[in-house]
């Protein structure tokens, strides 16, 4: 370096990307058969591990049962491999195993409240779930195909999604749309003893489609559409006293921004979205995070979501015996009306040829923290706490 | 990781290419000088069987058919002359051709006519560019893809070494540098920035981990004519060398935009090239014809 140099330092990153001829020429460069190319080079591993432990029900709120809630400890696998020039392919599979009390039911309390029939603690389960992903890059985007399969003791569940991007306006825009449909097969357990539905099927249909524009080098905002409709049998089989309509459509909008902060060598990330069905549930979901990069290695994101949805029409605080069994009603806390907090902290180390991830996340629940105070919260609504640790290599 | 690294010329340049890899290297490096060599056969104008050629040999006369890459090169080349608001023009060849023609002691600076009627040949926004076609609508009409193709090479070649999985290298190609990634030990590479005209004495030295760094002057290359020198840097907007920076660096994240960005510089006047430098917000580093640098370091 020149002792003499009258230069002023400031580090290439930091660079202010102001100009909207660099916008032109880098996209224009983007267009070139080598960038164009968008196949990741290596092949790549992930394997992971998550645990998510909700915490306990208030004794008093218990009349039967325990009140240990679930804790699921998840494991992950990934893995790509390029086929090929323009090919890849990718497998993950996961494996759950839960153990703890979910809600049967509600039922009065003495003092005129809700409480809880809760299973007994010792229940516990595991899934696996899998799929296999074939993608094709072109220039201009890409498409896949992927199969997906999920396994339970009471639960099967087949799938196929096709999803793609297409980039153009010199790669400044790009439109992804993506549909999938699944075959659910439900055979709960115990089913004659407790009078539960010997076995049901279920069957989802899911369209989506994303508009991502750049807006200068720092930022880009995405707007997005889904639909699902499921048919079938929707109700929990579990629960006492709980019958949903057979049909469902939902609906979902979201706006994600991302803006880069060159002084601060870090990207603020806002996604909002809304979500409405026909069971009558309106929700909002606010979700801010500050991914700030330490170095070249070192990469850290506390992130914050507020969540608030209504409450289904057929929401009942407490199971409602005295109705036909052909009238919907539900108790189930998640048909509740409530807001929730998330509070999460992310870490990443990047090395040559690996990176650790680490993501901590504390949830909590409340009527009272929901836009329109519902007037009852639900015994069992949810707190939970979430731990993952991953490690990615590139082979 | 065992460290591989080839000298060769290409493009009539001195190039070079150093990896670190696990894999069979020379076979690695084979391919990227086999990659050059496909940009020097396909785009130089000094070869007559090139595709370059062939579209300047057919200017006024035919049609010539381009495969997707050199439509993109094209494309690329026209977003260049729309931000230099025609200064970047790779039809600009006539001029240059008009003023070297003349470095001989019994000729004279081209006269105002001469430069009019050779102006004519010269315009990006003549050329009828289609997606797999390239038409020059004038008899005498040429293009050079220099301050292109070189610096496309490089990221090309980056390219195809990434897609080998080769993650740790250095590209440089005449000065056009590209860096794939670190040295071993994830030690940045050393890279120098010389004066204008005088290699060996850099003005500075970059440690660069990853990116791209171009470099153009115009003391290395000058027309003489009748005992003066002008810049080889012609305006095509009037005809007449450019007398602005005498070198401009540009660091960037691909080559072929930095590599764009310091000949745009090169070509405005200098109070305006480095106002423009300063509104890109990329590092850089200008040297202006009294010797004083100007910029941000790296």
């Amino acid at each position: 370096m020149s002792k003499n140099s009258s230069f002023t330092s400031a580090s290439f990153k930091s660079a202010s990307l102001k100009s909207c001829d660099l916008l032109l020429l880098t996209s224009a460069a983007m267009a070139l058969p080598s960038f164009a190319a968008i196949q990741p080079a290596n092949s790549e591993l992930s394997v992971g591990f998550s645990n998510y432990q909700e915490g306990d029900i208030k004794q008093s709120d218990v009349l039967v049962g325990s009140e240990d809630r679930y804790d699921i400890d998840i494991y992950q696998f990934h893995l790509f491999m390029p086929v090929a020039k323009q090919w890849g392919l990718q497998f993950v599979a996961q494996r759950e195993l839960m153990s703890g009390a979910s809600p049967w039911g509600t039922i009065p309390a003495v003092d005129g409240s809700t409480s809880l029939i809760m299973t007994g603690a010792t229940i516990s389960e595991s899934r696996t779930e899998s799929a296999l992903t074939l993608n094709r890059y072109f220039d201009r985007g890409q498409f896949s195909v992927t199969l997906s399969g999920s396994d339970e003791d009471d639960y099967d569940a087949l799938g196929i999604a096709i999803g793609g991007e297409l980039e153009f306006n010199n790669k400044l825009s790009s439109i992804s749309f993506g549909a999938s449909y699944s075959s659910d097969e439900l055979h709960p357990e115990e089913a004659e003893l407790f009078g539960r539905i010997n076995e049901a099927e279920k069957r989802t249909r899911s369209l989506s489609l994303a508009w991502t524009q750049v807006i200068n080098p720092n930022s880009s905002i995405q707007f997005g559409l889904t639909l699902t409709k499921d048919q079938g049998f929707l109700s929990d089989p579990y629960k006492l006293r709980d019958i949903r309509p057979d049909e469902k459509s939902e609906k979902s909008a979201i706006v994600k921004w991302r803006q880069y902060v060159p002084s601060a060598e870090a990207a603020i990330h806002v996604d909002y979205r809304y979500y409405t069905n026909d069971f009558g549930i309106d929700a909002h979901t606010l979700e801010l995070s500050w991914v700030q990069n330490l170095g070249e290695r070192f990469q850290i994101t506390p992130s914050i979501r507020y969540y608030s949805q209504d409450k289904a029409i057929f929401f009942e605080e407490i199971d409602n015996y005295l109705l036909p069994t052909t009238a919907f009603q539900s108790s189930d806390h998640r048909l509740a009306a409530f807001g929730a907090w998330s509070f999460g902290l992310g870490g990443q180390i990047k090395g040559d040829a690996w990176t650790v991830r680490a993501e901590v996340l504390r949830y909590i629940s409340n009527d009272k923290y929901g836009l329109t105070e519902a007037g009852f919260n639900h015994p069992a609504a949810l707190d939970f706490t979430s731990f993952s640790l991953g490690l990615t290599f590139s082979l | 990781m065992k460290k591989y690294q080839r000298d060769f010329v290409t493009m009539g340049c001195p190039a070079s290419i150093q990896i670190f890899t696990r894999d069979d290297g020379e076979t690695l490096l084979d391919k990227c000088v086999q990659e050059a060599e496909r940009f020097d056969k396909k785009y130089s104008i000094y070869l007559a069987d090139s595709l370059l050629s062939k579209i300047n040999t057919a200017a006024g006369k035919q049609v010539i058919k381009i495969d997707e890459e050199s439509f993109q090169i094209f494309k690329y080349a026209g977003t260049c002359h729309q931000i230099s608001h025609g200064l970047f023009d790779i039809t600009a060849g006539p001029l240059s051709k008009l003023w070297q023609q003349n470095q001989t002691p019994n000729n004279l600076i081209p006269n105002s006519e001469q430069i009019k009627q050779t102006l004519k040949l010269v315009g990006w926004d003549k050329v009828v560019l289609e997606e797999n076609s390239i038409y020059l609508p004038l008899l005498g009409m040429s293009i050079d893809l220099g301050g292109v193709v070189k610096e496309y090479a490089a990221d090309a070649i980056a390219n195809l070494l990434g897609l080998a999985g080769v993650t740790q290298g250095v590209i440089n190609l005449a000065g056009d540098i590209c860096v794939i990634g670190p040295q071993e030990n994830n030690l940045p590479w050393q890279i120098g920035i010389s004066q204008p005209g005088d290699y060996s004495k850099p003005v500075a030295y970059i440690e660069m981990a990853k990116g791209s760094i171009t470099t153009s002057g115009s003391e290395e290359r000058f027309i003489q004519i009748q005992g003066q020198k002008f810049s080889h840097l012609i305006s095509p907007l009037t005809g007449i060398p450019v007398r602005g920076l005498k070198s401009v660096t540009v660091r960037a994240d691909q080559t072929i935009t930095a590599g764009s960005l310091t000949s745009i510089a090169m070509l405005m006047e200098s109070e305006d090239a480095l106002n423009w430098l300063q509104s890109l917000g990329l590092p850089y580093i200008a040297i202006d014809q009294n010797g004083k640098n100007h910029g941000t370091f790296f």
